[in-house]
């Protein structure tokens, strides 16, 4: 047992290694997801039809396929109609995709669930319709998605162990890395476990703590859920 | 006020973000890129985030006679020769056997290891292996892709000599190693040079070895233009000293 933490903590160094990229790669990917899907969801509540339509479509497509087929395409396939993208980025690309066809839903329900008398309302004092939007409608619906936006920050950060598979060397990988030579995969895993669910705990709390500060007054009552 | 500095902020932010993806992307010139899975002593492995191993050394040696830096790439071995084609290394160095298989998909250096199949067992185990054919009445593991799983499919499984699931497919020999020592499996078929390896880590002890003669060499894309520098540089490292002192450095 006292030999197990002992062995823990002189890899320590390794693995917090791993999970800072980890960190990094989620975050991107994100910031990606939210960048794209604030697009998506706009343009398929406003935009023109057929441009409404895609949009339905590009999100169909991506929330219809496993996430490791869509890296696998991005990192071996793209290659061979010439675009060689390195592994990190691919990782962000594939994981900040899927996420924003995610995010689109979860952005695009917000902004639909602020009633359309607000909209009237902002027109009846003069606003024109961007400026409502800008004004009115978005930053109630950025507050609105919070909790939304919590969950999938968390299944991204979950997911990231699959840039393993690019040969990125996040936290599974140098776990594995660390039990090729020790032969100990419990307590390697284990320990794999408990800085993923810290990591988890911690950005959960932080975005959670975000939400109750920001939350719409008399709209939603996340300190008793 | 507030706002503007909020503004600046997301403006800083997101340049900071673009331009640490675009560094990601620079090439410096001359870089050999050698893809490889370090999940395979004493071939090659990662100890304190250094890459070790008789791979690792031997490619350092190659790099230095082709005067260019050494830059190692590391993934799955199921993924080395997609790597390869896709242009994402230049060489793929991971005890490698040359095959007619893969020499359609890939080209090959002159070989630089040779090594058989050994079936392996946990230690004190009381399975005999006389012949080969005893193989059929027991459970075998292997790493996925590797030339002694290939071997089993091809020449047992294929030939209905063994059912499907007396074959298991691991991604790594450490998952088929473990499975058979928690007693799942019966045996694992592994490189000798590899099964001396995990000898001095785990209690396995082998039972039967298929002579095979398989020989490692360096995998490159079809045309590589490396190829002819690197065979040059293979024959005269083998003749070395280095050589020598590699090996008998990782293999007892």
């Amino acid at each position: 047992m006292l030999d197990s933490i002992v062995f823990v903590f002189e890899n320590m160094p390794l693995l917090l290694k791993g999970a800072l990229v980890a960190v990094e790669i989620t975050v991107l990917s994100i910031l990606l997801g939210m960048v794209v899907g604030l697009l998506v969801a706009i343009l398929r509540l406003y935009g023109p039809k057929p441009i409404q339509k895609f949009m339905k479509l590009y999100e169909w497509v991506l929330r219809g396929l496993p996430i490791l087929v869509i890296l696998f395409i991005i990192y071996f396939g793209l290659p061979s109609v010439g675009l060689n993208i390195p592994a990190f980025i691919s990782a962000v690309l594939g994981l900040g995709l899927r996420s924003s066809a995610y995010q689109a839903q979860i952005y695009r329900g917000a902004i639909q669930s602020i009633g359309v008398e607000q909209v009237e309302a902002g027109l009846s004092i003069g606003m024109n319709r961007t400026k409502t939007m800008l004004y009115v409608i978005v930053p109630q619906a950025i507050r609105l998605s919070l909790p939304g936006f919590t969950n999938e920050f968390t299944i991204v950060l979950k997911d990231s162990p699959l840039a393993y598979a690019l040969g990125i060397a996040e936290l599974l990988k140098q776990g594995r890395n660390i039990i090729v030579t020790s032969f100990k995969p419990f307590t390697i895993y284990l320990t794999c476990a408990i800085i993923y669910f810290l990591l988890f705990h911690f950005f959960y709390y932080l975005f959670r703590k975000i939400a109750e500060k920001y939350e719409v007054p008399g709209y939603i009552m996340s300190k008793k859920s | 006020m507030n706002k503007t500095l909020l503004k600046v902020g997301i403006v800083v932010v997101s340049l900071f973000l673009v331009f640490s993806l675009f560094s990601c992307g620079q090439k410096e010139k001359k870089v050999l890129k050698v893809g490889t899975n370090a999940e395979y002593p004493p071939f090659e492995f990662k100890e304190n985030d250094q890459f070790k191993g008789i791979d690792m050394e031997l490619a350092q040696l190659i790099a230095d006679k082709l005067n260019m830096e050494l830059k190692i790439h590391d993934m799955d071995f199921d993924s080395l020769i997609p790597a390869l084609n896709a242009n994402k290394v230049d060489v793929a160095m991971a005890a490698i056997t040359i095959t007619e298989d893969r020499k359609e998909q890939v080209a090959f250096s002159i070989p630089y290891y040779s090594v058989d199949q050994a079936i392996i067992a946990p230690e004190g185990t009381d399975i005999e292996i006389n012949e080969e054919g005893d193989l059929t009445e027991y459970t075998i593991g292997a790493q996925n892709g590797t030339t002694g799983q290939i071997y089993i499919d091809k020449n047992y499984v294929s030939e209905n000599k063994m059912k499907k699931n007396q074959l298991k497919k691991y991604p790594t020999n450490i998952e088929a190693i473990t499975d058979m020592l928690n007693g799942n499996i019966d045996l694992v078929i592994l490189d000798t040079s590899a099964a001396k390896g995990y000898k001095e880590m785990k209690p396995i002890s082998t039972v039967y070895t298929i002579k095979t003669g398989e020989k490692y060499g360096v995998a490159m894309p079809k045309n590589s233009p490396l190829k002819e520098k690197i065979d040059t540089a293979l024959k005269e490292i083998l003749k070395s000293d280095q050589w020598t002192n590699i090996l008998n450095k990782y293999i007892k």
